[in-house]
């Protein structure tokens, strides 16, 4: 478990709020959570999928998370989320803690750390009951790679008589460890920005966002080799190698949402200057009809990643004393696959309580790289308390 | 292709329409001027976002809870979404720090009761439910 030093400071505003909370009146603590058992397995072929093997293990994505909202007075409450999970590509700890000012019936002001709102689901990702995938499609989700930051979170709502308008803006930083593609990371975020805007007339809902980030992630495995370029008087190859620029994601969400069916579509491109890491866009199209309890779905999505800018060639001579380094850095440029994919999923979510959902879901997805598909069946129960 | 359409049409259309024989009103407390909302606004209102009444009076809305028939018939004709999608929208805004379901009472006489002493609170009964003096309807505006 790993808390940051941050951390700290708000944990121990947080602890006064709550005395003070408690102290000042008697209005109600609230505690809530969910928690989620998935398994899955990749069959008729040997290839595993994520975490996933033959064995229908439930270690992956399964996790708990735990709540505690805390009333202040009228307009002022606080709340704290934790998160226990053996995911690798997670960290089990402080997930939201946060302060809430509430001025007015349209806006509400967050401050401390918050959830990342990049996507229409990524704020809930770790609450398979809010959506009715065992896993929202990976090829637009799997894209974000930080799930909070410290900072402000301004929303704000104009409700009239035919649409709503919903106004959301954040500003904050990121530093703590993140798992992308069996590596792990410290990166370091800075001026985390973002204007997300939805607007709903009825059963049809559009959200569109923007969101950027100074990203900047310090590699060591490469560390040793952009040393060496810089002392052979090849800055240009050895800043290439360098993780540290502006990334900027633009997202577009049309849901429809009638009474027993649903059509939702959403779209995702990032952008960057950077050489090591691909841009790409993605989207996912998913349509279900509800039938009593169940809910039928049928999900495609398609990842379509793009390096543009190739490594800069080397001005050195190929000496003997030359060659492992020339080698390796051209080697760098051949292990950057573009991990092109596409999936086709079809699931079914029983709602069996109100508060209790199991899904099944049969996914086939399709690797460009390896042109080799993958068909994985997952199960999942979802159960929020 | 045609039976598909026929299909989608069908499916569409059988579950609202069998809720639909039953009319709904939404009421509240007199309120020093007269107000009425449209569906787009009660269903707001019902999804946790909160709108000024008057200059001084917020909305908050309140249910029946999910046993019970009228509710059913709210979340067909005026929410628009079945009751399992909404516990799932409130799992979405519960978790995400956004907002809380509506305060959940068992009968229409214990929402009856607390709309006549809580002004701003919202709720719905079947239409023609004769309504204690100073609560007026809202919704359908006509």
């Amino acid at each position: 478990m790993k808390i940051k030093n941050t951390a700290y400071f708000y944990l121990t505003f947080f602890i006064l709020a709550l005395l003070l909370s408690i102290k000042l009146n008697a209005q109600e603590v609230q505690f809530s959570g969910f928690t989620r058992l998935v398994t899955g397995a990749s069959i008729n072929d040997k290839t595993p999928y994520e975490e996933h093997h033959g064995d229908f293990s439930f270690k992956p994505d399964s996790l708990i998370g735990l709540q505690l909202d805390v009333p202040i007075n009228k307009t002022f409450s606080a709340t704290a989320q934790i998160l226990g999970t053996r995911d690798k590509h997670k960290n089990s700890g402080l997930e939201w803690l946060y302060l809430s000012y509430t001025p007015n019936a349209s806006t509400n002001i967050k401050l401390g750390q918050l959830r990342t709102s990049f996507f229409t689901y990524s704020d809930v990702l770790d609450v398979g009951f809010a959506y009715h995938w065992i896993k929202p499609p990976e090829e637009v989700y799997a894209s974000f790679f930080f799930s909070h930051f410290d900072g402000i979170n301004l929303q704000h709502h104009i409700v009239n008589k035919t649409f709503t308008t919903k106004i959301e803006a954040f500003y904050g930083k990121f530093n703590d460890e993140v798992s992308f593609s069996d590596q792990t990371f410290t990166p370091d975020v800075e001026n985390f920005t973002g204007l997300v805007l939805t607007t709903e007339f009825n059963a049809l809902s559009i959200r569109a966002a923007y969101s950027q980030a100074n990203v900047s992630i310090k590699d060591d495995n490469l560390m040793p080799l952009i040393t060496t370029l810089h002392q052979l008087n090849q800055s240009t190859a050895a800043q290439a190698l360098l993780i540290d620029d502006k990334m900027k994601y633009y997202q577009l969400s049309i849901n429809y949402d009638a009474f027993d069916y649903f059509i939702k579509t959403e779209w995702l491109s990032l952008k960057h200057d950077l050489h090591l890491i691909g841009e790409g866009t993605s989207y996912y199209i998913s349509t279900g009809y509800q039938l009593n309890d169940y809910t039928f779905h049928l999900t495609y999505a398609d990842r379509d990643d793009n390096f543009s800018r190739k490594l800069p060639s080397l001005s050195l001579p190929s000496t003997p004393s030359l060659k492992p380094l020339i080698s390796t850095y051209n080697g760098i440029q051949a292990e950057l696959i573009e991990a092109d994919q596409n999936s086709w999923s079809l699931g079914v979510r029983w709602d069996l309580k109100s508060d209790l959902a199991l899904k099944a879901e049969l996914k086939r997805t399709h690797y460009s790289f390896t042109h080799n598909n993958v068909n994985v069946l997952m199960l999942a129960l979802d159960w929020v308390f | 292709m045609k039976n598909f359409t026929k299909a989608i049409f069908l499916f569409s259309f059988i579950i609202p329409t069998s809720f639909a024989q039953e009319n709904i009103w939404v009421i509240t407390q007199k309120l020093s001027s007269e107000i009425k909302l449209s569906k787009q606004e009660v269903r707001q209102i019902y999804l946790g976002i909160n709108i000024n009444l008057t200059d001084t009076i917020t909305s908050s809305a309140t249910t029946l809870s999910s046993s019970h028939q009228i509710r059913s018939i709210f979340n067909a004709q005026v929410i628009g979404l079945t009751e399992s999608r909404l516990q799932s929208y409130w799992a979405h805004m519960r978790f995400s720090g956004r907002t809380k379901p509506p305060k959940e009472y068992p009968t229409i006489n214990s929402l009856l009761k607390h709309l006549e002493a809580t002004k701003g609170s919202i709720g719905y009964v079947p239409a023609d439910t004769e309504l204690p003096d100073n609560l007026i309807v809202i919704y359908p505006e006509n």
